[in-house]
């Protein structure tokens, strides 16, 4: 049965829902010299919803998992870095949030986030414009 | 309805009092007690609304009743915004102002918006529709219409800002000219005691 398996959250544990990122679980064996893929995809609306973790191999001693969170670079995406979280010796648990640091601009005052809209309403309208044009 | 002089005497006793109701064991410290304007705000929701660079007012207020959706408290908001959106054009868009949380994710949970157009050539009067496809709209000729395009609030984080930052937007569009006035009336729920700040656009 599927379950939410990551959720991609900020440093406040907000839902990055609008965040357009891919991700990664990779699993290191000891002895071994890279870690290995073992599942890998697109975080659709902030959450990774999959059956399981897979297990490990275990004929190896897992020496740690890591989720690796890619936000892509691209214009209107959230400015949100990307991350890895590790789990030594273990899988990831199920449902972990993976907390990406902020890496946009805090508005600084009342100015500034007026200018903000002001330009997404421009950008917003002229979209609307191209489909709708003025009579 | 008689207006009470004070909160306490609407009340009936001063709140910071301990005393026992009959047949319960609760004193006032271990409830919640709501003064007259609380109650009062709590069934209008916004009532001060500023104004903002489009010629439109808007605000936000706390409202009274909390949810708690599977162990999760939320406190309860409501956004009020009165704009027209005039001259008549195909495309309208009129940025609200932004909406602040300090951690979490804001839900709409109700809307009552309204869109009121003149109908004066048309079968008298004003029509008065839910905002949405299909509310009249009128243009010059003082007759309404149903719009069939788009017709929206829109919630949207401004990418560059954190995720906790949320601009409204009033939005419309159709193939022909239109023009109207909207009365934006929405609830939103947030984490229970975290700060909500609304900065008019």
């Amino acid at each position: 049965m599927e379950d939410t398996l990551i959720i991609v959250t900020d440093e406040k544990e907000t839902l990055l829902r609008p965040i357009d990122a891919t991700f990664k679980v990779e699993y290191k064996y000891e002895g071994e010299a890279t870690a290995e893929v073992v599942l890998e995809g697109d975080v659709k609306r902030g959450t990774v919803i999959k059956d399981e973790f897979p297990a490990p191999d275990a004929s190896k001693d897992l020496e740690y998992s890591e989720i690796v969170i890619d936000v892509k670079d691209k214009p209107n995406n959230l400015a949100y870095a990307s991350k890895t979280s590790r789990f030594a010796g273990r899988v990831p648990p199920k449902g972990t949030p993976v907390p990406l640091p902020f890496k946009g601009n805090i508005p600084k005052n009342k100015e500034e986030k007026q200018l903000a809209m002001a330009e997404k309403r421009v950008s917003l309208l002229e979209r609307l414009q191209e489909i709708y044009p003025p009579k | 309805m008689a207006i009470p002089i004070s909160n306490e005497q609407f009340v009936g006793v001063n709140p910071s009092q301990d005393l026992t109701e009959r047949a319960s064991k609760l004193i006032n410290s271990k409830r919640q007690i709501y003064t007259y304007e609380e109650l009062m705000s709590g069934v209008t929701g916004a009532t001060t609304l500023e104004i903002g660079s489009q010629g439109q007012f808007a605000g936000i207020g706390k409202l009274v009743t909390t949810m708690n959706i599977g162990g999760i408290e939320y406190d309860s908001y409501n956004l009020k915004c009165i704009a027209s959106l005039t001259p008549e054009a195909t495309s309208h868009v009129v940025a609200i102002g932004s909406i602040e949380v300090g951690a979490g994710n804001i839900f709409f949970t109700s809307n009552r918006s309204n869109v009121e157009a003149v109908d004066f050539n048309g079968f008298g009067g004003y029509t008065n529709n839910p905002l949405n496809f299909g509310a009249m709209v009128d243009d010059s000729t003082d007759i309404a219409r149903p719009q069939l395009g788009l017709f929206y609030i829109s919630q949207e984080n401004i990418p560059t800002f954190p995720i906790e930052f949320n601009a409204m937007y009033i939005v419309a569009a159709d193939s022909l000219n239109f023009e109207c006035d909207v009365y934006v009336d929405m609830d939103f729920i947030v984490q229970k005691n975290t700060n909500v700040e609304f900065t008019i656009a």
